[in-house]
């Protein structure tokens, strides 16, 4: 049972879901609410784009950037792949995640579940792990989502998210000041 | 009046003075670090590698006696399980409870392990290294830099993601995490929820047991069609103590009754019942305080057995009440007190030969059963007779009755027949009587339970450390060089299938030269590779020089380091240390689990490692246990036996050719009851034999009394007393659900019947039965 290390990849996997939501642009003036949000989320059934990813390592003051694609089908299945400078492809689904079709059986931050809780429009799940502080408008949001456990803290200060139309970019501020920042670009969606 | 020795007022002060003093001293030692022994291993002889077994059991059994396992099965999982973890949580009986992937945090690994990393390499690499195949080390290298997988993979300190891969290498994963659930899939896919309480109090603790019985209980209510296995130690004592105060209600309830009713038809007196209860207490204090002061600990098999050894205590209490009830005024201690000598000469010798033995438990059974049968015998030599009786012609007029049937019952079996008899029977007993030595024995659990625990067992992996490797060397180091010696033997094994699993230390540190080994390898790796991968990632080459510095001379992974960290929390079970906790520095001690099946040909392979190597043991706990069990059980019945004949020789003495009277009715109620075990094919145990010993305790005792006093109505009255009270008080027994109670019972039932029908049986036949009831022979 001590194993239940593998924190990052879960929470990059969590931010690259966040951003295959395809947040529908409905370009409202209103302040951003968690039930305008919610509602936005339930409208597309398939979503695709490509992705650029950089990670900054901070000590070295150096980015390591690669490319990819990914797929999403509401409800069912999410697919991320990364092509250069390496190939690997994670899915995520209701029985779990797989990297090149093995299974991934930890979910440290029980990120697989709070995902799919998201993907159906239920943000309230989300806040039995993070605190969620939204701010500008429906249209133009940022959130930002902050570890309320001390053993994700010690990973992970907060994660930003920002979007309009659709989810745009997705910061990981890692504890060690590292940082993990992808930006998303929407392809295609079928309602 | 008589005026032997016994009845001087002086005599019966002091013994009050010796009675109070046992009060005195043993209440002391009770509180002052006298302790109650649990463990059967304490019953093993006593020597230095069974003190180190012992400790190893402790260690191995500790975790489930301070923690409980829950599975869950249910429709809506990730709500049941939170249903149950608040009821759980509630409970005044949990401490804390872990069922969310966050409770099982395991601290900050990266700095507990990181500075080993370069000297840990998992297998697979080892080999690609050593093949020179680096394209697939590579590959994972740049996965994990670009997209993190894991632990503190960073282009200097880890290119390689060392660390994250020898960890996943060393953990591989029972349990899933999504849902925010721990879970475990059983091989049918059924899906577990894991939850695991630590107690608040001792398992053994009615209190604690009650609490959580309760929250369960509750759960039970409201979520019926729920599955809950369970594991853990509160949950057997739980069971076995609610069977306990089921039975103790039922039939210590109804034991007393019928013995107090029985008691007070007979003579009507509550100071005359009181008398007979007398000797038990003072028997009982004068047993605890001897075995107190000898052993300084008492093994509760011993007050269990003791106890009910004792029960032939009230014997001589009966015999004498008996006697001044039918005499009255005619009484006299100088003629029963031959009788009542004899009669506590042949207990004591028959028990107090056990003493002999090589086995402390037995020892220990066997002083306190003497010491308490002579307790009591002082008692009723010197207290009864001062203890003023009103008239009870009731039970004289009952003796007489009684005499009737008794008369017509006598010299039926003379003594060719007996011997025919006891031919057949022995030939019988030998020919078929089968034996049971098995842990079942002492099994209280229910079968739903044992199926739980078996369930939970298999699915994570785990054991009660039934079964397990001991080995010991001079260091630490040795130690997982020794350990090491042993992975192609058990990897062998395991993988023709013939053992479930192991748990070997020195799989998750390795030794020194193993580690040595690996930091070749990584330097290897990053000789012929790491330039390549920097420049794949975009990364300036120059940075090689850097990492290459980490190399330099990075620090061993030591096994105590390894135990204090996250992962290797869970590893201490399986390390003891210091051999001998008197010597810090001298040679150390640690286990290998075996885990799951093995069978006969992994247990004979080990037990030729066990032979060739004499720093490793195999220790089989169910095995060891039945084999205790055996051994008493050989030991009782031989020393039995040889005190049998001794007695007879001994007894031969006074009764001459009446001897085999005094004796037929003990030994012929043993060889009855096993005759009948023989044809109803009940193998015979441990627990059948102890209460022979009861029966040949009382048997002996009627013998005695009733060829001293052959034509007393009064002898006969107060063996038909004595063996109704032990018929109440452990016959009824039989009827008992919990295994070790219901052998002791239904051998007690059998056997005091056959005593009371021997005795008349095998008496001479009087020519003329003198009139009333006081004779003089």
């Amino acid at each position: 049972m001590n194993h239940f290390f593998r924190l990052l990849p879960l929470l990059t996997a969590s931010g690259l879901l966040l951003g295959t939501l395809g947040l529908s642009a409905t370009a409202q003036a209103d302040p951003v609410s968690m039930s305008a949000i919610e509602q936005q989320l339930s409208r597309q059934a398939h979503v695709e784009g490509t992705f650029v990813q950089k990670r900054w390592l901070h000590d070295m003051q150096t980015t390591l950037t690669s490319h990819g694609h990914y797929e999403f089908d509401r409800g069912e299945q999410v697919r991320w792949t990364l092509t250069s400078p390496v190939q690997e492809t994670m899915t995520l689904d209701d029985t779990g995640m797989t990297r090149n079709g093995k299974p991934v059986k930890d979910d440290p931050g029980g990120v697989a579940r709070l995902i799919m809780q998201l993907l159906d429009g239920d943000l309230g799940a989300l806040q039995e792990r993070f605190t969620i502080a939204l701010s500008g408008t429906t249209g133009h949001w940022q959130a930002r989502l902050t570890p309320r456990s001390d053993s994700m803290k010690r990973y992970l200060e907060r994660i930003d998210l920002a979007g309009g139309d659709q989810l745009d970019t997705l910061a990981m501020h890692l504890a060690n000041e590292d940082r993990l920042d992808i930006r998303l670009d929407q392809t295609q969606s079928d309602s | 009046m008589n005026t032997s020795g016994a009845h001087r007022p002086s005599w019966a002060w002091s013994w009050g003075g010796v009675i109070l003093l046992c009060a005195v001293i043993c209440g002391w030692l009770l509180t002052h670090g006298a302790r109650f022994d649990t463990r059967v291993t304490a019953l093993l002889p006593d020597t230095h590698q069974s003190e180190l077994v012992g400790r190893a059991n402790h260690q191995l059994g500790a975790q489930f006696e301070d923690r409980f396992v829950l599975l869950l099965s249910a429709d809506s999982l990730n709500d049941t399980a939170a249903r149950l973890a608040g009821l759980l949580n509630q409970s005044p009986a949990v401490a804390s409870l872990q069922w969310r992937p966050d409770d099982f945090e395991s601290g900050d690994i990266v700095k507990a392990l990181g500075p080993y990393r370069y000297r840990l390499m998992a297998p697979d690499w080892q080999d690609d290294v050593d093949a020179g195949q680096l394209e697939n080390i590579e590959q994972q290298a740049l996965k994990g830099l670009f997209m993190p997988d894991g632990l503190d993979q960073h282009p200097i300190r880890d290119p390689y993601g060392l660390l994250n891969h020898w960890l996943t290498y060393q953990l591989p994963s029972l349990f899933k995490t999504h849902h925010n659930l721990v879970t475990v899939t059983s091989e049918e896919g059924q899906e577990y929820a894991v939850l695991i309480g630590t107690l608040h109090g001792n398992p053994f603790d009615q209190g604690t047991q009650a609490q959580l019985d309760a929250s369960l209980a509750t759960f039970n209510d409201q979520f019926p069609r729920a599955t809950l296995l369970r594991s853990g130690m509160i949950f057997h004592a739980s069971e076995g103590a609610r069977q306990a105060r089921r039975e103790m209600s039922t039939f210590g309830l109804s034991a007393l009754m019928g013995l107090l009713i029985m008691l007070w038809l007979v003579f009507r007196s509550p100071k005359t019942m009181a008398s007979l209860l007398l000797p038990l207490v003072t028997g009982g204090l004068f047993a605890l305080t001897v075995t107190l002061l000898i052993f300084g600990r008492l093994h509760l098999l011993t007050i269990a057995f003791g106890t009910s050894l004792i029960g032939i205590a009230i014997d001589y209490a009966i015999h004498m009440q008996c006697a001044r009830a039918a005499e009255q005024h005619h009484f006299s201690l100088s003629r029963l007190l031959p009788g009542l000598a004899l009669g506590l000469a042949s207990s004591v010798i028959a028990f107090a030969a056990q003493a002999l033995t090589p086995l402390p438990g037995l020892r220990q059974m066997a002083i306190f059963a003497a010491a308490g049968l002579i307790g009591a015998w002082i008692t009723v030599v010197v207290w009864l007779p001062r203890i003023r009786m009103k008239n009870t012609p009731h039970a004289a007029r009952l003796a007489d009755r009684l005499w009737a049937p008794f008369s017509r019952l006598q010299g039926r079996l003379r003594a060719p027949a007996a011997l025919g008899l006891a031919a057949l029977a022995l030939i019988l007993i030998v020919s078929r009587l089968g034996t049971d030595d098995s842990l079942r024995l002492l099994n209280t659990s229910s079968p739903d339970l044992l199926g739980d625990e078996q369930q939970v067992q298999r699915l994570l992996h785990r054991d009660t450390g039934t079964r397990y490797l001991l080995l010991t060397a001079q260091t630490a180091d040795l130690w997982l060089d020794a350990a090491d010696q042993l992975h192609p033997l058990l990897s062998s094994l395991k993988k023709e299938g013939h053992l479930g699993g192991f748990e070997l230390l020195s799989d998750h540190v390795p030794t020194m030269v193993h580690q040595d080994d690996n930091l070749e390898r990584t330097r290897t790796l990053y000789q012929q590779n790491l330039a390549t991968l920097y420049t794949r990632a975009g990364l300036p080459e120059t940075l090689v020089q850097q990492a290459d510095r980490t190399l330099i001379s990075p620090p061993y992974l030591t096994l105590d380091h390894w135990l204090a960290t996250g992962p290797g929390k869970s590893d201490q079970r399986l390390w003891i240390g210091p051999a001998d906790p008197t010597e810090p520095q001298g040679a150390v001690a640690g286990i290998i689990s075996l885990t799951g099946k093995a069978d006969a040909s992994a247990i004979k392979a080990l037990q030729a490692a066990d032979r060739n190597d004499p720093h490793l043991r195999l220790v089989d706990r169910v095995a060891d246990i039945s084999s205790v069990l055996g051994q008493l059980r050989r030991q009782i019945a031989w020393w039995v036996g040889g005190a049998l004949v001794l007695l007879g020789l001994g007894l031969s003495l006074r009764y001459r050719r009446r001897t085999w009277r005094v004796m037929a009715p003990a030994a012929g109620a043993v060889l009855l009851v096993l005759s009948l075990y023989s044809l109803l094919g009940v193998p015979l145990n441990l627990f059948h034999q102890l209460a022979l010993l009861l029966v040949i305790g009382l048997g002996l005792d009627a013998g005695i009394f009733i060829t001293e006093h052959p034509t007393a109505h009064h002898a006969w009255l107060a063996i038909t007393l004595s063996t109704l009270s032990s018929l109440l008080a452990f016959g009824l027994l039989a009827f008992s659900a919990t295994p070790v109670l219901h052998y002791i019972g239904l051998t007690t039932l059998l056997g005091l019947l056959s005593v009371w029908l021997l005795v008349p049986l095998v008496q001479p036949r009087q020519p003329t039965s003198p009139q009333g009831s006081i004779t003089h022979e």
